[in-house]
């Protein structure tokens, strides 16, 4: 625990660190200050553009995006991962089109998307729901797999089979892997999300940093990238805090 | 509790395994690794297929779900659930079955009671010592008060006095609640101390069945003969009690001294691996050292296989790699001593 107190003391002085660079840089003028604002600049830029209420909006409008996609994704991918592993006829059948989906980004979606769905509120929610469905299908499925057999033959002479067996032992077991990939695919559903309302979206932080890109403000451009950087950092400290506290419980750690 | 008939067993592995265990016993089942002693559990347990037929109490259970069998199951890892504390592992079969209430915790509360564990009932698995995690896999398995008790090496990754207590506590805990049970192992101590009943598995056949000092003197099988670890068996026709619990023997013209119990010695086993072999005797120790000659060398992986002839006999040693010494040589002769702790000794009335 000292260590990771440290740990932590260290990531935010790293942090710091970056920011004092990055006003250092900017103000023995590396670049004119439109095309380079100071980050003392930038926190005011963020702060004017909370103060008109505009950031709350659109910030709100992405999370909503990222929370609904990222939730549904992940849960139906758990449970499809779940199936796959359980039976062999739902592996043999849908292993193969879950590797094929694996292989294309789901930004690559975003064009038939346009047109399958149209420029509304189901278009980024789909492409983040992509984004992380088809990961945690892995993800789960790996975890599953890597528990020891004799888990399931324990379980199956106990009395467990069929979806007790499933929900009851192998889901459980396999939630520290599953928290794992959570983890990664959080980041993943933040870029997704702010690539998707960037090229088809009339909301969101994606649409504010375009609109701001075609109004030459850098200071507004980088505000954004850093609420976004600071969203997906939330997200990984929230779900790593959930994880350890798990791990901690059950003694996989001390 | 029932007695567990196999009739010609066959499958991936095992082949045409027939096998009686009794009402009650604790039969070992002894083979190297990859000899098929796993998939007999499983097959035991209806965990996988298989041709021929496996009965309870004479009754055919082949067409029975593993949990419609009524075994419990302890593996090589434990398979203990992490999610679950103690008390909930132990609940989990009872739980399946409907058992509710104030009976399950009854039940449960029992099995704690039985095997010493109430003080971890909420306890997470991998906050307990080995020694514990063992007797709550036990535990786990017998709460659902199984017919039969299957355990595969449970006992391979703990130190040898914990290992050596753990089995006395299994065996009294078999004796009191009468499970038939098969323990499989490739230790043959463990067996020994274990077992009502040997049964030596190797690469999917049974080769016997039988008490172990009857299994381990007895048989002549080379193959069984390495599973047991090669002993040297001599047949002893004369016998001195020297001293309580030391007996004079002599075996097929070799005097040596060896443990005794009760009765005549009828025969002794010698380990290779323990025998002593020495360029001059040590004047310091000069019990049962025997002066022979070298007959053969072989090298068998990272050991040395060494047969000395004494007199008429000629003895087996097995000798590390690092502990060989390039004097041993064909045709020359040596010294060699033979440990009296490490001599076996089989006595009858």
């Amino acid at each position: 625990m000292r260590i990771l107190q440290k740990y932590f003391k260290l990531e935010a002085l790293s942090i710091v660190a970056l920011f004092a660079l990055w006003e250092a840089a900017s103000r023995i003028g590396i670049a004119p200050a439109y095309l380079f604002p100071p980050f003392t600049e930038t926190l005011k830029s963020l702060v004017g553009l909370a103060t008109t209420g505009q950031l709350g909006l659109h910030y709100s409008i992405t999370l909503m995006r990222v929370l609904i996609g990222l939730g549904m994704g992940s849960s139906i991918g758990i449970l499809l991962g779940l199936a796959i592993a359980y039976s062999e006829l739902a592996y043999r059948a849908l292993y193969p089109i879950v590797t094929l989906l694996y292989a294309v980004p789901a930004v690559a979606w975003i064009p038939l998307f346009i047109i399958w769905i149209g420029l509304n509120e189901a278009l980024p929610i789909a492409v983040v729901f992509l984004c992380s469905f088809v990961p945690m299908v892995y993800t789960t499925l790996t975890g599953i797999r890597s528990l020891s057999p004799s888990i399931v033959r324990v379980a199956q002479t106990l009395g467990a089979r069929g979806p007790a067996a499933l929900f009851y032992i192998l889901l459980p077991q396999a939630l520290p892997s599953i928290l794992a990939g959570l983890k990664v695919e959080a980041g993943m559903a933040w870029r997704t999300c702010f690539v998707v309302e960037m090229v088809a979206a009339s909301s969101g932080l994606g649409l504010l940093a375009m609109t701001a890109q075609s109004t030459l403000r850098v200071d507004v451009i980088l505000a954004i990238v850093l609420i976004l950087a600071l969203s997906n950092y939330a997200f990984q400290v929230m779900i790593e805090r959930a994880e350890v506290r798990l791990l901690r419980k059950w003694g996989y750690v001390r | 509790m029932p007695s567990i008939k196999l009739v010609n067993v066959s499958n991936f592995i095992l082949r045409k395994v027939s096998l009686d265990v009794l009402d009650g016993e604790l039969i070992v089942v002894l083979g190297p690794s990859g000899a098929g002693k796993t998939t007999l559990l499983n097959v035991i347990a209806g965990l996988v297929n298989y041709e021929g037929s496996v009965l309870f109490d004479g009754e055919p259970v082949d067409d029975l779900k593993p949990c419609e069998r009524g075994v419990g199951f302890v593996p090589q890892d434990l398979a203990l659930f992490t999610h679950l504390n103690v008390e909930e592992n132990i609940a989990f079969g009872l739980k399946m079955k409907g058992v509710k209430g104030d009976e399950l915790r009854r039940r449960v509360r029992e099995v704690m009671e039985l095997l010493n564990i109430e003080h971890l009932a909420h306890r997470y698995p991998l906050t307990l010592s080995g020694g514990e995690q063992q007797r709550v896999a036990i535990a786990r398995a017998v709460a659902l008060r199984p017919k039969v008790l299957l355990m595969d090496e449970p006992f391979n990754n703990l130190d040898l006095s914990l290992r050596r207590r753990l089995r006395m506590e299994l065996k009294a805990l078999q004796k009191k609640l009468g499970l038939t049970t098969v323990f499989v192992t490739h230790d043959v101590i463990e067996a020994e101390e274990l077992a009502d009943r040997v049964a030596v598995l190797v690469k999917g056949e049974l080769k016997c069945v039988g008490p172990f000092n009857c299994v381990f003197f007895e048989n002549e099988d080379p193959v069984v003969k390495e599973v047991l670890g090669s002993p040297n068996i001599l047949k002893c026709t004369g016998f001195k009690v020297v001293h309580e619990g030391l007996a004079e023997v002599e075996c097929e013209g070799l005097k040596l001294l060896a443990p005794h119990d009760e009765g005549v010695v009828r025969k002794i086993a010698i380990p290779p691996e323990r025998i002593i072999l020495m360029n001059k005797p040590n004047p310091a120790s000069k019990f049962n050292t025997l002066k022979g000659v070298i007959e053969e060398v072989l090298k068998e992986g990272s050991y040395y296989k060494i047969r000395v002839s004494i007199g008429n006999v000629s003895l087996l040693c097995i000798k590390p790699e690092d502990e060989y010494n390039p004097s041993l040589n064909v045709g020359n002769e040596v010294y060699v001593k033979i440990p009296i702790k490490h001599v076996r000794a089989l006595c009858t009335p």
